[in-house]
């Protein structure tokens, strides 16, 4: 068969029609998912990927699953001996086959046209609970994955069609709330299905499957110039910045990310050589999570409009030394990994590439606290769990102020309602504000983190933390002087009592407060003088 | 003759009006918009001579809500929010639009936080007072906006959805001290969960109401002098009108109510076409709006969002609003990918082949090159005529780009334009659970009924059905639209525990509230029609599906419960039948005909259409074809054309392709099939 190459309209009408699926995918998913986290939060992702697990579309959803959904997917691939077949699904969440951190629950589906595989539709979602020891399944003291919750290689969920019974029986045993879990597994494969029918129904007889397959070469290949362009017009040389993550739960002493960056012919190296060896705690981050932190902090620096795909990762070579708190050897722990070290990790790249001529430019971020807790409602005897993200400030830009309040780049969630939340828990959210002054000062200001109070009601709960930006505050630039840093504080009968930004299963009794105030983003430019 | 219905829609460029008259004939004007927009209304129905004193109903559709939101250029206006929730506005839900923008900037709220208070009270989650409301300080605070000229006040609390009576005691202080004050109560704005949602809502509707009202008021003053004895009719962003004064009290419900009309009008072209389920199609020069219709309903949703960051809560009408246009630009970036869209040239200067300066390639450019368009027929009513050679010379530069010809760039470029509607028209059918190929597309707007065919068999849809007046078509709209109010209550209970009364109870409440609003506003309650519906999810999930309700059983909780297991089933291909169902928020529509259906208008004509007066050349997919061009308002009910061909009218053109059969129905519409 000789390759025909498809012209400029062709792409970019297989184009449109890939991005319309993906973004259908994301509405099922919406639609019909359970837990606040999932469809208030919308803490998922849905994309496309070519029969080699490389990304083709992507939905306007978390960037750090987007980055990394295809890590999952390859290795599963590679790994899964008995093939993968029409009509299976497949799940899995192991950190060290591709995953992220054990809550990220992948699954995906073979797209198949006359018994052959084309595509393949993914989605990851955040699952409140996965077990492990405390409910939320961020536990602050772990230093193994197996304390972390259920661990699942790539299994079939489905098998031709047939779902696995026994599989699902097994990962509902090891939940703490099954009902959610069943729904929202529902929820992921509902979206699958959708893709799965939109492709071989509508895209393959309208546009016929070789001008697809012809298309995604164009398609990626116009994203691998536009990054290559972009690494193009970075300084020669090798380029270095350094940033700390407070600590790791266990041992007080704080814990380096070193970024080396040198952009040559196109080609970008980001090297993470000089950084701590892997943590006794869970803020170790796994190699998937380490490389899509740096392709989300190579996407804002140098070019956020390119069609994101594999082909944006093509010019792009991650170096994670073994054993490093990039890249932890198992079983470290490593669910924190995903979260405030995958947001340091953006923002030391960041740096390093800023320092390297990079167009886009803004200071260190404020980052989300998060904050889970669980217990037994007297009133209902239901147990719940709940997972709260609190959101920073966003870092100064040579031309503007940092934005209040807002997710960091790793993820684009939304926070729970109070009258949501207030409904679901016996919990009430006394203040959630904005935290005056918390940005950097400068000529551009930091963006504000926000206050949160949170009052248990009812009963008692096991309350965690897995936070940051305690001690090390989110960077300023050109004279702007850093964001503030992050707080936390349980206040029992009047007293406040300072918390370090990772505590696990701290018991919590009726009236109970606990406050979180996070860090907000770094100031730009040296303040000008008052009068 | 005497005008009976007159329908006014201002939109960016142009006002139209449309006039039914009493023998049941129809007339369309456009004249170019004016500000203030009340002017350009008055002179609308002055270019055809409406004696307003003749008037049964004048509707009119307004962009000023839309406009003074997204400029913001409204207010002043304060809101009162629980302690600690000052910031709720800014905070908003922590959600960004662009994923990789480091520069990115939130929406801006509304109502600054200066101008925000926070009151002393709270609600507990079941509606139970925590801490009982402090009236003295909030008046205080209240008492120093209004001395700074402050005439608009939003009062949004948490849980007031459950328990209005902190908001109302506080609307009622500021209404005793401040008789002139205007007063948004979110649990009469918007009495449904998530406080920033509802904030936003109340919000808006109190920064707006300065404007909306003074406007308003402004044209009702004119109107009357002008001879209009009743109040006129606005319409909203739910698909229905309301009176005039109602639109004072509530403005954030007009913000979306520019694509409602379009939407409406196409809803009523369908069912006089014989298709209960369509989509409208409504392609302008920056963007189409696509709804759909099922059971000769548009769908609405509950809630709609101007720019994230900024959601209204309220009815209005489920649009998917794609940047492909007449006027979006078509370009070649510097790695040879062709754009068209989301940028658009605007009425000014326009496509290039209008002649009016413009240079840059646009889809109707691509559209004159393939010979879609007649040149000897001027559009907008003889506003605009069509130069073929500017049409040429702009396409060029994309033809220069992408090494191809002049005809080869125009095919690509109105082929990647369409397939864009198309994947709209996609994701409003399919992507929403509905099959596409048991519907028909109406197909309006200046652009509309040149892409509806193509649209139409890339979903393999079931017929096309373009309407007498496609450009004038969203004020048709106006014409034929009932009145409508949304009731909503949330109120959160299980379906195993729930009883007959209880649903009798919940229902019945917010039918009474509909009645008391329509007898308030004088609306007589003879032909109402009202939908009970309920938003419901499994227990356990945030996010509910609306479920519909017969009225015959819609207090079975049996059937209700069945009812969304089927309804869950069609959206989403599952249902968990041994689940518990949650029951979140209810709704009542209330519907008023404001008037019987018009008869047909269209005479039979016996003469033979004139269709080959004409000959063009027309290409499509790399083909030439000789088409005839046929002039719309030669053609009677009955009267047949075959594609391809081209119907020329004044305010726009229709496009059949070969292997289409258009017919006229008795009611003007042109209704496209494939030829079998």
């Amino acid at each position: 068969m000789t390759q025909v190459t498809p012209n400029a309209v062709t792409v970019e009408i297989v184009r449109n029609a890939l991005e319309t699926t993906v973004a259908e995918m994301s509405a099922v998913m919406l639609r019909t998912s359970h837990a606040p986290i999932f469809s208030e939060g919308k803490d998922y992702s849905c994309a496309l990927y070519d029969r080699d697990g490389v990304p083709l579309a992507q939905a306007h959803d978390c960037p750090i699953h987007l980055a990394n959904i295809q890590f999952s997917l390859q290795r599963a691939l590679h790994d899964l001996e008995e093939g993968v077949d029409e009509g299976d699904i497949v799940v899995v969440n192991d950190p060290y086959l591709g995953g992220s951190h054990l809550p990220d629950i992948t699954v995906f589906r073979p797209i198949c046209v006359d018994g052959a595989i084309v595509l393949y539709a993914a989605n990851r979602a955040h699952h409140v609970d996965v077990g492990g020891g405390a409910p939320g399944s961020f536990v602050a003291n772990a230093t193994e994955i197996f304390q972390e919750g259920l661990r699942l290689p790539p299994v079939k969920l489905y098998r031709r069609g047939k779902p696995n019974t026994d599989l699902i029986r097994v990962i509902l045993k090891n939940v703490r709330n099954p009902d959610y879990l069943y729904g929202d597994l529902h929820a992921q494969i509902a979206a699958l299905l959708h893709a799965d029918e939109r492709v071989r129904n509508d895209l393959v007889p309208r546009f016929g499957l070789d001008t697809i397959l012809n298309c995604r070469d164009a398609i990626l290949d116009y994203s691998e110039a536009r990054m290559r362009d972009a690494v193009g017009r970075l300084k020669p040389g090798r380029f270095e910045a350094s940033d700390h993550v407070d600590d790791d739960g266990i041992v007080d002493v704080p814990l380096e990310i070193k970024v080396t960056v040198e952009a040559t012919n196109g080609h970008l190296v980001i090297d993470f050589e000089g950084s701590s060896p892997q943590a006794a705690g869970p803020v170790n981050s796994v190699y998937a999570v380490t490389a899509g932190a740096a392709y989300i902090g190579v996407l804002n620096s140098l070019d956020g409009d390119i069609p994101v795909n594999g082909g944006c990762y093509r010019p792009i070579e991650i170096r994670a030394p073994e054993g490093t708190v990039v890249n932890p050897r198992e079983p470290a722990a490593c669910t924190a990994g995903n979260t405030y070290t995958a947001i340091r990790i953006i923002d030391t790249v960041r740096r390093a590439l800023i320092r390297a001529g990079a167009p886009n430019v803004a200071a260190g971020e404020g980052e989300h606290a998060q904050f889970l807790a669980g217990g037994t409602d007297p009133a209902s005897h239901e147990p719940y769990v709940f997972y709260e993200m609190i959101v920073g400030g966003w870092g100064a830009t040579p031309t503007k102020d940092g934005e209040n309040a807002l997710y960091a780049l790793n993820a684009n969630c939304e926070n729970t309602p109070a009258e949501v939340f207030e409904t679901r828990f016996p919990w009430r959210i006394r203040r959630r504000s904005l935290r005056p002054n918390s940005g950097g000062t400068g000529l551009h200001r930091g963006g504000d983190g926000m206050l949160v109070e949170y009052e248990l009601l009812r009963g008692t709960a096991l309350a965690s933390s897995a936070s940051d930006r305690a001690h090390f505050a989110p960077y300023g630039l050109e004279g702007g002087s850093p964001g503030q840093t992050a707080t936390f504080t349980l206040i029992h009968e009047g007293e406040r009592r300072g918390l370090p930004s990772k505590f696990g299963n701290l018991e919590m009794v009726a009236g109970d407060v606990m406050e979180i105030a996070t860090s907000g983003g770094g100031g730009y430019g040296a303040p000008v003088a008052e009068g | 003759m005497k005008p009976q219905r007159v329908g006014v829609d201002v939109g960016g460029t142009f006002t139209d009006c449309v006039v039914e008259w009493a023998d049941g004939s129809i007339s369309v004007s456009k004249s170019s918009s004016t500000s203030p927009q009340s002017i350009g209304v008055i002179n609308a129905a002055g270019k055809q001579n409406v004696a307003l004193k003749d008037v049964l109903t004048f509707t009119h559709g307004t962009t000023v809500a839309t406009n003074a939101l997204i400029q913001r250029r409204a207010g002043p206006a304060a809101l009162l929010v629980t302690d600690g929730y000052g910031d709720v506005l800014e905070i908003q839900r922590g959600n960004r639009s662009r994923l990789y923008d480091l520069g990115y900037e939130k929406a801006r709220p509304p109502i600054p936080r200066e101008d925000v208070i926070e009151v002393k009270e709270r609600l507990d989650s079941t509606g139970g007072v925590v801490a009982p409301v402090d009236l003295t300080e909030a008046m205080q605070r209240v008492e120093g906006y209004y001395s700074r000229g402050y005439r608009s006040f939003g009062i949004c609390l948490l849980f007031s959805y459950l328990n209005p009576s902190h908001e109302e005691a506080i609307a009622k202080a500021i209404g005793d001290r401040f008789p002139d004050a205007r007063i948004s109560m979110s649990s009469r704005v918007a009495p449904e969960w998530k406080e920033f949602e509802r904030a936003s809502t109340t919000a808006t509707n109190a920064y707006l109401i300065p404007v909306v009202s003074a406007y308003l008021g402004d044209l009702r003053d004119r109107l009357k002098d002008s001879g209009l004895k009743s109040d006129f009719f606005v319409m909203q962003s739910n698909g229905g009108v309301m009176t005039s004064l109602a639109a004072e009290s509530y403005p954030s419900r007009l913000v979306r109510s520019g694509p409602a009309a379009g939407a409406r009008a196409g809803a009523v072209t369908a069912a006089e076409s014989g298709f209960a389920a369509a989509l409208s199609l409504d392609m302008g020069g920056t963007s189409t709006d696509i709804a759909l219709i099922d059971d000769d309903q548009v769908q609405t949703r509950h809630a709609t969002e101007l720019e994230v960051g900024m959601p209204l809560l309220g009815g209005a009408v489920d649009v998917e609003s794609i940047g492909s246009g007449g006027g979006s630009v078509a370009r070649v970036d510097e790695y040879g990918r062709l754009h068209v869209g989301p940028e658009s040239v605007g009425s000014l200067p326009g496509p290039a082949c209008y002649g009016r300066g413009g240079e840059r390639p646009t889809f109707v450019d691509a559209a004159v090159v393939l010979g879609w368009l007649d040149p000897a027929h001027p559009l907008a009513g003889g506003e605009i005529t069509i130069d073929p050679a500017l049409a040429e010379r702009a396409v060029s530069l994309v033809a220069h780009d992408l090494g191809v010809s002049a005809l080869e760039a125009a095919a690509g470029i109105v082929r990647v334009g369409l397939s864009k509607i198309s994947e709209g028209a996609h994701a409003a059918s399919i992507g929403r659970g509905r099959d596409a190929r048991k519907m028909a597309l109406v197909a309006f707007g200046g652009a509309g009924p040149l892409v509806g065919s193509l649209v139409a068999r890339e979903l393999a849809m079931d017929a096309v059905a373009v309407p007498p007046h496609p450009g004038a078509h969203s004020a048709a709209g106006l014409l034929l639209s009932d009145f409508r109010y949304d009731f909503a209550q949330t109120s959160i209970r299980r379906a195993s525990s729930l009883t007959r009364p209880e649903l009798g109870r919940l229902f019945g409440d917010l039918e009474a509230e509909a009645r008391t609003l329509l007898d308030e506003e004088g609306i007589d309650r003879e032909h109402l029609r009202q939908t009970r519906s309920v938003e419901a999810r499994y227990a356990g999930q945030t996010h509910s599906v609306e479920v519909i309700l017969e009225n015959g059983n819609s207090l079975d909780p049996d059937a209700v419960t069945a009812a969304f297991h089927a309804r869950h089933e069609q959206l989403y291909s599952y249902a968990l039948a041994d689940r518990e169902v949650e029951l979140v928020t209810w709704r009542v529509t209330a519907e008023q005909a404001r008037a019987v259906a018009t008869a047909p208008t269209i005479r039979r004509t016996s003469a033979p259409i004139r269709s080959t007066r004409r000959r063009v050349t027309l290409r499509l997919d790399g083909d030439a074809f000789a088409a005839s061009v046929v002039d719309r308002s030669q053609l009677g009910t009955g009267d047949q054309i075959a594609g391809p061909a081209i119907v020329t009218q004044m305010d726009s053109a229709t496009l059949l392709v070969p292997g289409d059969l258009a017919r006229v129905d008795v009611y003007g519409n042109l209704v496209i099939r494939k030829a079998s």
